[in-house]
């Protein structure tokens, strides 16, 4: 009951700041949303809550890691934003001189968007279903996307377009990477391991090879663009510089790591079938290539 | 059921090797909504013997949204953009031509050596993937916001031969960023919008000369 609200709490503050109209109600709610998510990430450092939801959500050690995290820095945030958005509304009006009503509306998707990604990143961390899993780390990528362009101008819209083009075609591959783990699955007698990490890791043995080789390396590249491993990680300078500062935070800190997640759970299934050196490969050249990239356009900045 | 399954992946090549060599975009969306429309069917045909309810229930969905909402979208921000002029390629349409024979070639190689456990048309798993690489070759290699997001819904065709399960919810998000984009930048033209590039070699050799 309690992991089924620490997801549903941020995901309905989220959607009623998107319909108030008092902006100090706005404010509270999300101060609230925030108090109440460390508030029960606290409560989990204490009693581990039981799996729920017919095992779909549950804490495990990984996601507890995480999950501190998220809450913690998000936590932070909260407070930041107020003080950002009574800021940036001061320079919009001396700038724009808009009227209060189109400051306004911005702001209310700005605070909702963000409890939303607080939502489904919690759901992403939380789930022990790969399926579910896809679908969070999705759905994290439609809600950021408004967050990025706060500022809606011409360089916030192309970064937007860059990250949501990249991600999109990204996460595609990290379906095609999630179907291709169902497909190992089926073995010759007949029996299939359901999708559910626990069941995965303890049946990994059973599971075809080939098929578990491919669903790695498309997730990897899948969840990587996301992450931003090196070759796939062309949106990620736009959509940092361009987003505000608070949110640029959040992406690096937490929603990055919610991608890396998703990645570290294929990991666990591989090394558990026994071809843990394949994919500790794939990691080291990756990481050398991100470096090396990192390493070369600091000169050209 | 098999041989009709296999007609349809049949056309889904023939399909996919239009989209390459088309330059209308009306075409274009035209054809990825009838690709769509005969994906649809797949799950119909692919399930062997009588079908369930739950069954005709996914694939009317899958026909509906594939073959005649996100199409209809499409429709609406090319109206909005007021862009019906050809589509100008990175990579001119006769060597897109001969790069989709290249990809269908490699595809049906790949999938000689991935085996489904299941028992299914071989046609299958080479047809998705061939549908899969022309949808990334299609986004990296034309220009327009508009005719990546269609390609995108290529490649999301491709990955619903494969899993029968892929929801297409990103292109109608699309739809309303491009629509946006129009109205900043007069035109779609991701060419354009360079303004964030890395590099900026072009224009470095530009203030020296």
């Amino acid at each position: 009951m309690i992991l089924q609200a620490i997801v549903v709490i941020p995901f309905l503050s989220g959607l009623v700041t998107l319909v108030v109209h008092q902006r100090n109600l706005r404010k509270i709610i999300l101060i609230f949303t925030a108090i109440v998510h460390l508030g029960l990430t606290f409560f989990f450092w204490f009693t581990r809550p039981p799996a729920s939801f017919h095992g779909w959500l549950a804490v495990d050690a990984l996601g507890f890691i995480f999950l501190s995290i998220t809450s913690l820095l998000f936590f932070a945030a909260a407070f930041y934003t107020l003080d950002y958005l009574a800021r940036s509304e001061q320079q919009g009006k001396d700038i724009h001189s808009l009227s209060a009503k189109e400051m306004l509306q911005p702001e209310a998707i700005f605070l909702g968007c963000l409890q939303l990604l607080l939502a489904t990143m919690t759901l992403t961390i939380l789930s022990q279903h790969v399926g579910l899993l896809w679908v969070a780390i999705e759905a994290t990528t439609l809600v950021s996307a408004p967050l990025i362009y706060f500022h809606k101008n011409e360089r916030s819209l192309e970064a937007t377009w860059k990250y949501l083009i990249i991600c999109s075609v990204g996460i595609a591959l990290g379906l095609l990477g999630t179907i291709f783990l169902d497909i190992a699955t089926f073995n010759t007698a007949g029996q299939r391991v359901p999708l559910f990490m626990r069941e995965l890791v303890n049946g990994a043995f059973f599971l075809q090879k080939d098929w578990l080789k491919g669903a790695f390396i498309f997730i990897l590249v899948g969840y990587g663009t996301k992450m931003g491993l090196a070759p796939m990680h062309t949106w990620l300078p736009d959509a940092h510089s361009e987003a505000p500062s608070v949110i640029s935070m959040l992406l690096s800190a937490t929603l990055l790591n919610c991608a890396f997640l998703g990645i570290l759970r294929i990991h666990q299934i591989c090394v558990a079938a026994g071809i843990a050196v394949f994919s500790q490969q794939l990691f080291i050249g990756f990481g050398i290539l991100s470096i090396f990239v990192a390493a070369v356009f600091i000169f050209n900045q | 059921m098999s041989y009709w399954a296999d007609v349809i992946f049949v056309l889904i090549v023939v399909l996919n090797l239009g989209l390459l060599s088309s330059s209308r975009l009306g075409n274009c969306i035209r054809l990825v909504a009838i690709e769509g429309a005969l994906l649809g069917l797949l799950p119909l045909l692919l399930q062997g013997g009588q079908p369930e309810g739950r069954t005709f229930v996914f694939a009317l969905g899958s026909i509906l949204v594939k073959g005649i909402i996100l199409p209809l979208m499409l429709n609406w921000a090319v109206r909005e953009a007021n862009i019906f002029r050809e589509v100008e390629p990175f990579i001119g349409y006769t060597v897109s031509m001969v790069i989709g024979v290249v990809l269908l070639i490699v595809s049906f190689w790949i999938s000689a050596r991935l085996v489904l456990p299941i028992e299914v048309s071989r046609l299958a798993v080479s047809t998705a993937l061939f549908t899969i690489l022309v949808g990334l070759f299609l986004i990296v290699s034309r220009k327009k916001a508009i005719t990546q997001a269609l390609s995108y819904l290529v490649m999301e065709n491709g990955i619903f031969i494969f899993g029968t399960m892929a929801v297409a919810l990103e292109t109608s998000f699309m739809g309303i960023i491009i629509f946006h984009i129009n109205r900043q930048f007069e035109h779609i033209d991701m060419d354009q919008l360079a303004s964030l590039k890395d590099w900026h070699g072009t224009r470095h050799s530009e203030e020296r000369t």
